[in-house]
């Protein structure tokens, strides 16, 4: 459940911030800060989805060790 | 610089749709048609009929998702360079008698691809549907991953387009590549078969990233390369960048020269 809900809110807060953009920032630099939102936006999702899916599985089975937690938390899992 | 016009958009997408199925007794429907008998022969055909198998899975239409999977977003990510590189040229008509944003000329192509896309991936779920085949979490990232594809199309379609409007071989130039591009990505055949020396290339070829990541997704249940995909994430904003400012920098001579 947590990996739909990661992306469905990352995705909003994704919505937010281009809307804010239109609204706010002058066309001069528009397009360079909507270029950013993207790559932060794109690269979150691949960064995080994994992290998010190591940490609901670990949930999902035995409770993670003290070890395990602070090595989830601090050191979120990227790459496949 | 006019601003992007979001209802000029819709309206030269629609148009762009409807001319394409202009005069035809079946009009749009041939855009389901066409995708369901493109599945067909990848799936039976090729699956059934031929009987090819894909190694290391026992499923008898594996081969066959294997290369929807694959020839999908390839068709669309090739369509759109390759619409994009000739844009200018194609809408001259449109680009010097409406003050229109050039940029926009290059979503336009992009929403018609989608929907394209989203059409064949309609059908393609359905036919899996059909088979019996199990949907997995993975499915959700597939319209991020199709993002940044379309992305990437569109930052070296732009950079294209801008070339050929000065150098018109740019756009028989963009197809030879293309061709070559289709070949050297794992796409009809599997990465395992290449030598060592390609297979180490081949962390150099976005398309097969991409590509990768649509067939592990959905012929081997797995996850897609984070790693190599926020590498890719990285490369495509760049690019997109140098194209824009590219783009920018020559827009008045584009625009003077068509």
């Amino acid at each position: 459940m947590m990996e739909p809900l990661f992306l469905l809110c990352w995705t909003g807060l994704f919505f937010a911030g281009l809307f804010l953009i239109r609204r706010k920032i002058a066309s001069g630099v528009r397009l360079y800060l909507l270029l950013m939102l993207n790559l932060i936006f794109l690269a979150g999702v691949f960064y995080f989805y994994p992290a998010i899916k190591r940490d609901a599985s670990i949930k999902r089975g035995s409770l993670p060790s003290a070890r395990e937690t602070i090595s989830i938390c601090c050191f979120p899992a990227v790459g496949d | 610089m006019s601003t992007l016009n979001a209802s000029f958009i819709i309206e030269i997408t629609k148009r762009d749709f409807a001319e394409r199925f202009a005069g035809s007794v079946l009009g749009s429907l041939w855009a389901i048609i066409w995708p369901v008998v493109n599945l067909f022969i990848y799936i039976v055909i090729f699956g059934k009929i031929m009987g090819a198998r894909l190694p290391g899975t026992s499923e008898i239409n594996a081969y066959g998702i294997y290369l929807a999977a694959g020839l999908i977003p390839w068709t669309a990510f090739s369509s759109t360079i390759s619409r994009c590189a000739s844009a200018f040229i194609d809408k001259k008509h449109i680009i010097t008698k409406v003050n229109t944003s050039l940029p926009s000329l290059m979503i336009h192509i992009n929403l018609s691809e989608s929907i394209t896309y989203f059409i064949s991936m309609l059908v393609f779920f359905v036919i899996l549907a059909f088979q019996g085949h199990e949907f997995h979490r993975e499915l959700m990232l597939l319209p991020f991953l199709y993002y940044l594809q379309q992305l990437l199309a569109m930052s070296l379609g732009l950079f294209a387009a801008v070339l050929n409007v000065f150098i018109r071989d740019v756009r028989e130039i963009t197809g030879v590549i293309l061709q070559l591009w289709f070949w050297f990505t794992p796409i009809v055949y599997v990465f395992d078969i290449l030598p060592g020396v390609v297979r180490r290339l081949m962390a150099y070829n976005p398309a097969c990233i991409i590509i990768q990541s649509y067939q592990r997704i959905f012929v081997f249940d797995d996850y897609p390369p984070f790693h190599a995909l926020i590498q890719l994430t990285v490369i495509t904003h760049v690019l997109l960048f140098f194209s824009f400012v590219l783009f920018r920098h020559l827009e008045k001579d584009i625009r003077d020269f068509l």
